[in-house]
């Protein structure tokens, strides 16, 4: 179960699952803070404490945003982000949905999105008004795996009786549902992207995801 | 509700140390959750009512939600007017048209300048705030500059858009009629119903239908296939007028092979039969019509042995139908839009107004088993739920040409045949930006000008649903709501023939997308113009207190409020006389031809183009609309040229071979022959809604031929030129010639 990953080891992974989060949602300003900003060290460390070093590829990416100027940078993360997840010609090569990958048909909405959003209502969440997506947007995922790790740990400072809840709903998550597909769907994103940053971390995403398969799944 | 670094502190008491130490980027709110349900609440199982929006037959459905998405979909057994209780293979897929991953999810603006059918537009994702805003500057700065009618909305004439042109004040609100109806509704408006033509038939109870052309059964409509099954188990006769064997001629007692074009010629010879033989209803024709006199003195040149030379419709059985139609009670001349009386060839008004004619002399309007016209609830108009003062429309030339087609022009059918030459030639003015909704580019005839219009415009915003053709070259999309997610009623205009009332209800957007009333109230905003939004919630909600009901109340009533009444057929009609007009008052009085006389279509077989060109609308698709759905493509991946055997033969060409088909028009397309005895072999066929050349649709592009690339794009003077038997302009879209090779 969880107990059996030290805390400091499932605060990385919370970290760096935020992280991801952030990574693919839509680029904006807080994007940009995040790898020209103080809080990049802690997503480091972050990344250092699984054994997965990211820290040249944020090198590279910061320096990226420095040189090319953080407007024109964003509004290439924009238009790629678009490209890749959003609306594009041709079609997107990346729909960031689960059950266009998991399901039969190549459609949003189906078995696989009502199996996360029931785990999401399981954890006490709901979709949020402002965000205008279908429940298992990858970030959104990535969100939820981040927020079951804190969750645990706060109830556990707690003494709380439903860590064993938030452990076994965080269980199902993964191995049922979010390393079913996320590996599909991070090595089209590395496959098909025209810049270096979302093919950097859809890289390193797959990493983590192993990593997670490794010592997380079936634990 | 946000969860805060704050609140797991507060939350979390005295033992509160360990979390000191939690790394910033785990302090923030959650992006994509809340703690408080109902924000953007998640359906889990629900059974919706729904109105089916995929085509316009208005069937009442019941959409299955479980586990959050709809699930499948059903007729409504409590619409006895609709489908009756059943789905079609339409409807029935509806869902997979909302799930589909290709759709629009938020507003996009483009970035490649550069517009072309071969240009990616590079979107970008957008808010909402940033779209409204530069519509409202791009569309004020040309307002301004070059004044209201600079600008053309392309949409149906909807609450919303009426209410749009009028704040802005441009004549240019262009909608397809000349490409689907205006000759038969037309026909209807000015000889009987004084609005539009009536889409309502008692087919159930008609002991003879007679089609020409019609094929609705075959278009898997189910207010019109299931009351033809229906009259045809009760022993009805049906007779179908047609080049090819459509699916109703295939049900059919008789398929009668007629010479494309040429319908009107036999309706004109079965009209002065029914009158020389007096089989037509004497009591119905003394009450209810006008002009018969003038009417009997004029087909009395339209003889059998005439039609029969045009159309290759033997005499015989010109006057055997005819014969039969008028004296087995009740019969039905079965017509829906775009059959021989709708805007397919140079002579289609008049023979709309043939059809009407013959209806009425078997007293076939407004009397068991014929024709009526719409029994519906009444409903306040949007302008007196929400006055406003508009401005002045200074300018009343249109860039569409409309308004040389002063009757025409008061019934809003618009021009897609001349709009692009309109655009292109700035002629009467230039025209500076758009906006379209739910139109596709290739409905238009000949798309090459269309594309070439809009490049011309200095913006142009898409309201649309899919990444059609048309958003390819939009400077700003929006997006739409498909019909399974916005909520409201219809108030049934189809097959109405009683008041009836369905409910819709959706399951919400499923991305950053709005309904077209809330784009319009943003786009009234945007253009400083905010005096003139509708509360569109509480309009629906005055129209429902006004039929006596609510969106609760027709839930708790299986979504259907109606009122049931008897049939009984109207004495009087929308028209001068009071009367149907055989002899139009109207058309005499604005200098038309008031009575339809024998005219050719504008093009005839040549030696050069020998062969007349038919289309078919497959009963699974709606246009383009349904041609992205994975399960229906499989049905049929590409269209053929269907051709007779002996026509096979003589350009030596095999089942499955790639023939080019060569127009008039100077294009050419690239089909495979499909070879059937069920077309003359002086006609060929193929199917509608491909040759999509959007790169948007991921299942749809590149499959098959644009038939559309081979049609005319009948202008304004083709349509002048006509103009004594023509009071609308009609694209008359299968007006022209082919030829067809080996490739």
């Amino acid at each position: 179960m969880r107990s059996a990953v030290e805390p400091g080891v499932a605060t990385a992974r919370a970290v760096v699952y935020r992280f991801l989060a952030r990574c693919f949602s839509f680029p904006d300003v807080e994007l940009v803070k995040l790898f020209d900003g103080e809080s990049l060290t802690e997503c480091l460390d972050g990344w250092r404490t699984l054994g997965l070093d990211v820290t040249s590829e944020a090198a590279e990416i910061t320096a990226w945003l420095r040189s090319a100027g953080s407007e024109a940078a964003l509004q290439e993360l924009q238009l790629e982000y678009t490209r890749l997840f959003v609306n594009a010609y041709p079609r997107i090569p990346a729909p960031p949905y689960s059950s266009v990958y998991l399901g039969e048909d190549r459609l949003v909405w189906g078995q696989s999105t009502a199996r996360a959003a029931k785990l999401y209502e399981a954890a006490g969440l709901h979709m949020a008004e402002d965000f205008a997506e279908i429940p298992d947007h990858i970030a959104a995922e990535m969100e939820f795996a981040s927020y079951l790790i804190v969750e645990q740990r706060r109830k556990r400072d707690d003494s709380s009786d439903s860590v064993s809840d938030l452990a076994a709903i965080e269980d199902e998550f993964l191995n049922q549902h979010l390393f079913q597909w996320a590996p599909a769907f991070f090595g089209r994103v590395a496959e098909c992207s025209r810049v270096p940053f979302y093919r950097l971390m859809a890289e390193k995403a797959h990493l983590l995801i192993e990593w997670d398969v490794r010592h997380i799944s079936g634990t | 509700m946000e969860i805060t670094r704050r609140e797991f502190l507060k939350g979390a008491g005295a033992s509160t140390a360990g979390l000191i130490a939690l790394p910033s980027i785990l302090e923030g709110k959650l992006s994509a959750f809340a703690r408080a349900s109902g924000e953007r609440p998640i359906v889990w199982e629900k059974t919706l009512y729904q109105c089916c929006g995929v085509c316009a037959s208005e069937c009442g459905t019941i959409c299955y939600v479980r586990d959050g998405h709809i699930q499948w979909i059903e007729g409504n057994p409590a619409d006895r007017l609709g489908g009756y209780g059943k789905a079609c293979v339409k409807g029935a897929s509806a869902m997979r048209h909302l799930y589909d991953p290709d759709r629009l999810k938020s507003p996009l603006k483009r970035t490649n300048p550069k517009k072309g059918k071969d240009e990616n537009p590079g979107w970008v994702k957008i808010s909402w705030e940033e779209a409204f805003a530069t519509i409202g500057e791009k569309f004020n700065e040309a307002i301004n500059n070059h004044g209201p009618e600079s600008v053309v909305i392309f949409s149906r004439p909807d609450d919303p858009c009426t209410r749009l042109q009028k704040a802005i004040a441009t004549p240019n609100q262009v909608q397809h009629g000349d490409v689907c109806y205006t000759p038969a509704h037309f026909a209807w408006r000015v000889m009987a119903t004084g609005g539009g033509r009536p889409y309502t038939m008692d087919m159930e109870n008609a002991k003879y239908i007679m089609g020409f052309g019609w094929d609705m059964p075959g278009k898997s409509k189910l207010c019109q296939l299931i009351p033809f099954m229906k009259a045809k188990e009760k022993g009805a006769k049906v007779v179908i007028f047609d080049p090819r064997m459509s699916l109703t001629a295939h049900m059919a007692d008789e398929w009668i092979p007629i010479k494309a074009g040429t319908d009107l010629a036999v309706l004109l010879a079965m009209i002065n039969y029914v009158i020389q033989e007096d089989l037509y209803d004497k009591e119905y024709v003394d009450n209810y019509t006008y002009g018969f006199a003038e009417l009997k003195n004029h087909v009395s040149q339209y003889t059998a042995d005439w039609a029969a030379d045009i159309s290759d419709v033997p005499a015989d059985v010109i006057r055997r139908i005819a014969r039969e139609f008028a004296t087995t009670k009740p019969a039905l001349l079965a017509t829906h839009k775009r059959d021989a009386g709708g805007p397919n060839w140079g002579n289609s008004f008049p023979t709309a107004q043939a059809q009407i004619i013959l209806k009425a002399l078997v007293g076939g309007i407004e009397r068991k088993g014929g024709f009526f016209l719409p029994r519906r609830f009444s409903q306040p108009s949007v302008d007196s739920f929400a006055p406003a003062t508009f401005p002045e429309m200074k300018e009343k030339r249109r860039v569409d040409g409309q308004h040389l087609f002063p009757l025409a022009n008061a019934a809003r059918t618009g021009s897609f045949g001349h709009i692009a030459q309109g655009i292109l030639s700035e002629d009467p003015y230039p025209v500076r930006v758009g906006i379209m909704r739910k139109y596709n580019l290739l409905a238009f005839p000949n798309p090459d000008t269309i594309v070439e219009a809009i490049k011309k415009l200095d913006f142009f915003v898409v309201v649309d649903i899919m990444p059609s053709e048309s958003c390819q070259m939009a400077d700003i999309v929006l997006p739409d709501m498909y019909f399974l997610e916005g909520s409201g009623y219809t108030n049934r205009t189809r097959n109405a023939l009683w008041p009836m009332l369905l409910l819709r209800e959706g399951v919400g957007a499923l991305w950053d997308n709005k309904s077209w009333s809330a784009i319009v109230n943003g786009i009234l905003d945007a253009l400083v113009k905010s005096e003139f939004k509708v509360d569109w919630t509480g309009y629906r909600d005055a129209c429902l207190e006004s039929a006596g009901t609510s969106m609760a109340e027709m839930r708790a009533n299986k979504g259907i409020h109606e009122r049931k009444q008897d049939l009984v057929g109207r004495t009087e009609f929308n028209t001068p006389s009071k009367k149907i007009e055989l002899y139009s008052s109207i058309l005499e009085r604005e200098g038309y031809d008031p009575l339809p006389a024998w005219h050719e279509p504008y093009t005839m077989p040549s030696a050069e183009y020998p062969y007349r060109i038919v289309v078919n609308h497959l009963p699974w698709l709606v246009h383009t609309g349904m041609s992205n759905d994975p399960v229906l493509v499989e049905m049929q991946p590409e269209n053929f040229l269907h051709m007779h055997p002996d026509m096979a033969a003589e350009i030596g060409v095999g089942e499955g071979e790639y023939v080019v088909v060569d127009s008039q028009n100077g294009k050419s397309i690239k089909l495979r022959a499909h070879i059937t005895r069920g077309i003359r072999r002086d006609t060929v066929m193929t199917e509608h809604a491909f040759g999509q050349w959007s790169r948007g649709w991921s299942v749809a592009h590149g499959r098959g031929s644009n038939d559309g690339d081979l049609l005319p794009e009948r202008r304004l003077e083709d349509s002048l030129r006509i103009k004594s038997y023509l009071p609308c302009h009609s694209a008359a879209i299968l007006d022209t010639c082919v030829n067809v090779r080996k490739a």
